[in-house]
């Protein structure tokens, strides 16, 4: 299975991937997903006014995705965008179709969720969210999610599995989401990162390196686990 | 287009992103058209401001070629007027916005009411609009109470009318205006085919009884004057206008909360008697009626009980301490918070019905608020659409109603 080819993220979990960029090297997850596996971290439009417009933490997360967006380690997914991974001749009712997905999900989940889950849905590829409340409420709808859905600690373990991080990057990103009052996967709340790995199942690993955390069992697609190969 | 309408209302663009919850460099790039609304926002957008969809989408150069009373929908004239406020254009703003909510929630659930409607129909069918206003009013509000179950019991209908009013699909917002001198005022939220009416009162240095008064008159007008004006407004002290529409719908709002049979059998099973009434027996009857003094006593002066003469004396006597003793309703928030046990605290959602999100904060009602809770334990909708509904972060969702939620992480 060849790499995918976007990760469509979510407001929350790049809020946490910005809230620990000085343990995590300035965002490095996102860079090395896209410098070295060509998987492009994008957000939609509504995430990109969420970020903007968050009140949280004084809104530092404008300025960390402004950069974002200028140096290209995210890139906005709008209307213009699409013609990028959509044939030109289908690219605009591929959109429109993103925009009624959109607007049925947003019946349910919040704004950013709801077009970032549709985005990912539309053009086949894995999204980046930590609402577990938005996923179970869309799958009980009987709506599609992507697959798999990422959690901001996949990143991290993915990161560490590939010597990108090291352990002590990785828990100390996991002592600034906690210091910050963030969602933390039951795992590494209250264990150190080598302790909760061993009872965390990753949802994106690279085929090449060993395997690390728990062994994946039979599980909803969108909690499945991805390999991905280094180019 | 959208910057024609905005600046009719009379707000300015930091203002219109604080209420919207948006960056405000987001929302001038919207209005400078640097970018298109993301589809997501136009809906709420177009409730919010009463215009349709086709118009706010409307590219910069048409909208040069058109008027402002071409796009300017009715209701920020009016909020526009004399004697308004920015603070009041603020709440409309915010109120439509719950109406585009509640008709959301609703739509997830599955528990929309639209008793308003045959009610209301069936109202002005009846009534002569070539008859006196007063007795319109009257007629209108007995076809009120027999229809939807108000007139029974012969008591005061000052605890149960709101619930009434909100089964039948009207929205009822009381909330503090402190800046603002309307006391009460109606109009109708919600894009067509889906509007509803919309009754506001300002709970700010209002009591209890005053906003029952309050809120029955802004229904009067609902019911009589939404069809010809964007929305009635009635500022502090009101009650002896002298317009037809003032008319009506306080006659209305007398006959609907105090009529003759009610005023009749509060004083009969109290054994008070009209020659000799007291300060205290005219506190018992404002505790039992639900209305202020002042409406018993014109209730009471109408009903042919008392002379005007006496009207005029009665409306002098302080009752205040009497109906403290009699009537929670008479206390102050504190005091009343006071006797209440803290399982009624919970139930009453007591201090965390406010939306924060917006700059300005808007209390909303207890049934709405726990529609869009019971709607997240039942998984119909997720926590972060909770969160967009009732207007808080979804810290604050899991703070104020993290027991009720019933989510389970991971």
């Amino acid at each position: 299975m060849p790499n995918p080819r976007l990760l469509v993220c979510d407001t929350d979990a790049l809020i946490q991937l910005f809230l620990t960029k000085d343990s995590t090297r300035k965002l490095i997850p996102l860079r090395v997903l896209r410098d070295f596996y060509e998987i492009q971290p994008v957000i939609v439009e509504e995430v990109e006014i969420e970020i903007r417009s968050s009140k949280t933490f004084l809104n530092q997360f404008e300025a960390d995705l402004k950069k974002s967006l200028t140096s290209g380690t995210i890139s906005l997914l709008d209307a213009s965008a699409f013609l990028k991974y959509v044939p030109s001749p289908h690219a605009r009712s591929v959109f429109a179709s993103y925009q009624g997905l959109g607007r049925q999900y947003y019946r349910y989940v919040d704004r950013g969720e709801a077009y970032t889950l549709a985005a990912a849905v539309t053009l086949n590829e894995p999204a980046m969210s930590n609402d577990f409340s938005a996923l179970e409420v869309l799958d009980k709808q009987g709506f599609a999610l992507p697959t798999p859905v990422l959690r901001a600690f996949d990143l991290f373990t993915f990161c560490y599995q590939t010597g990108d991080l090291v352990e002590k990057e990785c828990d100390s990103a996991r002592q600034d989401l906690i210091r910050f009052d963030e969602g933390v996967p039951r795992s590494f709340r209250h264990a150190s990162f080598r302790d909760g790995l061993e009872s965390f199942c990753p949802r994106l690993l690279d085929d090449a390196k060993p395997t690390i955390g728990l062994a994946p069992t039979p599980t909803a697609a969108h909690k499945s686990q991805r390999l991905i190969k280094r180019k | 287009m959208l910057n024609s309408i905005l600046e009719a209302t009379g707000l300015d663009s930091q203002t219109c992103a604080d209420l919207l919850g948006i960056n405000r460099d987001v929302l001038v790039e919207w209005t400078a058209a640097q970018r298109s609304i993301p589809e997501s926002y136009v809906a709420l957008l177009s409730d919010a401001l009463g215009v349709d969809v086709e118009t706010l989408t409307k590219s910069v150069r048409h909208s040069r070629s058109q008027r402002d009373s071409d796009i300017t929908p009715a209701i920020w004239y009016k909020f526009k007027g004399e004697n308004l406020v920015s603070a009041d254009r603020e709440a409309v703003f915010l109120i439509r916005q719950i109406g585009h909510f509640q008709n959301e929630i609703e739509h997830v659930t599955g528990k929309r009411s639209v008793a308003w409607k045959p009610t209301f129909d069936a109202i002005r069918k009846e009534i002569d609009s070539q008859a006196p206003p007063g007795e319109q009013g009257r007629k209108a509000a007995r076809i009120l109470r027999e229809s939807t179950g108000l007139a029974h019991g012969a008591t005061g209908i000052g605890e149960v009318f709101r619930g009434n009013l909100r089964r039948q699909g009207i929205l009822i917002i009381e909330s503090p205006l402190p800046e603002s001198r309307v006391e009460g005022c109606s109009y109708n939220v919600g894009a067509h085919p889906d509007e509803r009416p919309c009754i506001f009162a300002n709970t700010h240095h209002t009591t209890w009884f005053r906003r029952n008064a309050i809120l029955i008159h802004e229904l009067g007008h609902a019911i009589f004057d939404s069809t010809s004006a964007a929305a009635s407004l009635d500022f502090r002290g009101f009650g002896e206008g002298k317009e037809v529409s003032e008319q009506r719908a306080e006659a209305f709002a007398q006959e609907a909360l105090i009529p003759r049979e009610v005023l009749f059998h509060a004083v009969q099973s109290h054994g008070i008697k009209w020659d000799s009434i007291s300060a205290e027996g005219l506190a018992t009857l404002v505790a039992t009626t639900h209305v202020e003094l002042r409406m018993v006593i014109k209730a009471a002066a109408s009903g042919g009980f008392i002379s005007d003469a006496d009207a005029e004396r009665l409306s002098e006597l302080n009752i205040t301490e009497y109906l403290r003793s009699l009537s929670d309703h008479a206390l102050t928030t504190t005091e009343y918070l006071a006797t209440l046990s803290e399982e009624k605290k919970s139930k009453l959602l007591i201090g965390n019905r406010t939306a924060t999100n917006p700059s300005r904060s808007i209390r909303l009602p207890i049934q709405y608020v726990m529609t869009v809770v019971e709607a997240v334990r039942d998984r119909q909708i997720s926590t972060g659409k909770a969160a967009e509904f009732l207007m808080i972060s979804k810290q604050d969702l899991e703070s104020r109603f993290g027991n009720h939620l019933g989510i389970n992480e991971d």
